[in-house]
């Protein structure tokens, strides 16, 4: 009898519904075409935005390549050594010529010109000039090695394909942004800012500092499951540089053994230009990965090289000596002076969480391997580490 | 009800475009129908109100979307009850308030269930709760099958049939209380 009963109520239910006509109400259309004038208003700010930004993109670019027509290509830079450089004048009267002069770092510098002496006692340092004595026959002291010493400041070319290192990294930080939550969202150009902390790799040895980088970044969607992800970021590396340098003149008797370790320190403007692909799709939440290549301007490039040198001086099979040189360069090279144009590749995989307010997390673990060696000193600097974006 | 095709086409491609006057029109439409849908779904005439103009606003915004090959009416229904579920979600966690003693019923006592009025309808909707009366209308009014109201709702098919079973015994109590002193 229930069952009855409900078989009838349903039916009454459906029947009454099915001829239902409400009175229309234009206090309601009134606030959807508010709601509607405002999306509008929203989507014009975005792609005006959006376009803003890429068109000053392109004009900085464009500026940039025409005010340095040599940075594409390899270009001379001065660099200077500092004063405490030391260099042993004492030996080179006692030892054959093909000892006279510290070795430099096999491969790193093409070509060393003396360009002016120094009188300036108080750059004459102690600070890493060492001396060993390896035979009872002759001794060498300190004082007499550090007066033999005088500062030189040189002036380098360098060639950029000059170098090869082993090992280097480095960490970094920065913030971001997402996606939205309605399928409409999804077509929008969508803005956002991006906060990354790095950690910076190089071929050897390398220890390296947590740095962060940050700026915009804008979404353009292209097809289905495809967007165009370009961001400009703004990202410190320091990164410390350990490596050998070997020496083909090595012998027995007589040689000497390098090694450097480079400081290197950057402000650099990091463009990258990425498509995405989103793998899966969730009303609240997308796994994407993303792949591209990204572009540096250098702001600041400031390097500092100190150079170990251990030189072996062997008379005879008793009558052995050995010096230790250490030698500093600092350089600096200025804003603007070179620019790496689509030398990085850049991968990710990452997840966006959606909210109802209309903002987009995403979180985004990523890897940028060189495909070319970068910055001034040529260095194959990549990087890792973890995007945090939020898309308005 | 549904707009003769050449006209319908026209406005739908206006609506596209952002034409304002079209999507008017299109709004005054179809207002009593998407008004008769969410009214079942909902416990109160402003709640109705906006889960119609968000249905219409996801319309505007996905008319890209529409396959004139199919009944725009069915893709309008489809978009509304989709959002009168979103919105029973977003609310599902408070507590619905119902105050039995200033809702409205009509010549209350012996009224046979085909003298019932819309207004009697919506009363008796309106009492049951909200997760039980989602379930009758989708069920009932809709025709979807459990299998499909459990994965809209995130519930077991179980769970959906006991829902419904609920909903009409709730249904009949109200209809004995208010409008019957013994069952048909």
């Amino acid at each position: 009898m229930n069952d009855k009963f409900n078989k009838k109520l349903s039916e009454k239910i459906k029947k009454e519904f099915e001829n239902y006509s409400a009175p229309y109400n234009a206090e309601n259309w009134a606030r959807l075409e508010q709601r509607l004038f405002s999306i509008r208003r929203k989507r014009v700010l975005r792609y005006t935005v959006g376009i803003a930004a890429c068109v000053g993109l392109v004009l900085l670019l464009i500026d940039l390549v025409g005010m340095f027509p040599g940075i594409f290509q390899g270009k001379e830079i001065s660099r200077h050594i500092t004063p405490h450089t030391i260099e042993s004048r004492k030996l080179t009267h006692t030892v054959s010529d093909s000892m006279k002069t510290p070795r430099q770092p096999e491969g790193k510098l093409t070509g060393i010109t003396a360009v002016s002496l120094s009188a300036d006692d108080s750059i004459h340092k102690e600070k890493g000039v060492q001396q060993r004595e390896t035979s009872d026959n002759i001794v060498m002291s300190d004082e007499t090695v550090k007066n033999t010493y005088s500062p030189i400041v040189h002036k380098r070319i360098i060639s950029r394909q000059s170098e090869k290192l082993k090992t280097f990294s480095t960490l970094s930080s920065g913030i971001m942004y997402n996606h939205s939550v309605s399928e409409k969202k999804k077509k929008q150009i969508k803005l956002g800012v991006i906060l990354s902390p790095q950690v910076f790799h190089a071929a050897d040895d390398y220890t390296s500092e947590i740095n962060f980088a940050g700026g915009i970044s804008s979404e353009f969607p292209l097809f289905a499951q495809l967007a165009l992800d370009v961001g400009v970021l703004l990202s410190s590396q320091n990164i410390g540089i350990d490596s050998d340098i070997d020496n083909p003149r090595n012998t027995e008797l007589y040689g000497s053994e390098q090694s450097k370790k480079m400081d290197v320190n950057i402000l650099a403007l990091d463009i990258p230009v990425n498509i995405k692909y989103n793998l899966v799709e969730n009303p609240g939440s997308s796994l994407f990965i993303s792949a591209g290549i990204s572009s540096m301007i250098y702001f600041n490039e400031h390097y500092k090289n100190e150079y170990y040198t251990e030189n072996r001086l062997a008379f005879d099979e008793n009558f052995q000596r050995t010096v230790i040189v250490f030698r500093e360069e600092e350089k600096s090279v200025p804003a603007f002076n070179r620019v790496d144009a689509a030398k990085i590749l850049n991968v990710s995989l990452g997840m966006m969480y959606r909210f109802s307010n209309g903002m987009d997390i995403q979180i985004e673990p990523f890897f940028k391997y060189p495909l070319a060696p970068v910055t001034s000193e040529n260095i194959k600097l990549g990087s890792g580490g973890i995007q945090f974006r939020v898309y308005f | 009800m549904e707009l003769e095709g050449y006209n319908q086409e026209k406005i739908i491609k206006e609506c596209k475009r952002g034409n304002i006057a079209s999507q008017r029109q299109l709004y005054m439409h179809y207002y009593s129908y998407a008004m008769s849908i969410c009214l079942r779904y909902t416990n109160n005439k402003e709640t109705s109100e906006e889960v119609l103009n968000d249905s219409f606003l996801k319309v505007f915004q996905n008319l890209k979307k529409y396959d004139p090959s199919y009944s725009f009416k069915s893709w309008l229904r489809k978009i509304i009850i989709n959002t009168a579920i979103d919105h029973y979600r977003k609310n599902s966690k408070y507590p619905e308030l119902i105050d039995y003693h200033t809702q409205r019923f009509h010549n209350c006592k012996n009224k046979a269930v085909d003298n019932l009025m819309t207004e009697d309808i919506l009363t008796l909707l309106r009492n049951v709760p909200a997760t039980h009366r989602v379930v009758f209308n989708l069920y009932e009014m809709e025709g979807y099958s459990h299998k499909e109201i459990a994965a809209l709702l995130g519930i077991t098919d179980g769970t959906s049939r006991s829902y419904l079973k609920r909903a009409k015994e709730k249904l009949r109590i109200l209809y004995k209380n208010y409008f019957s002193d013994a069952h048909e």
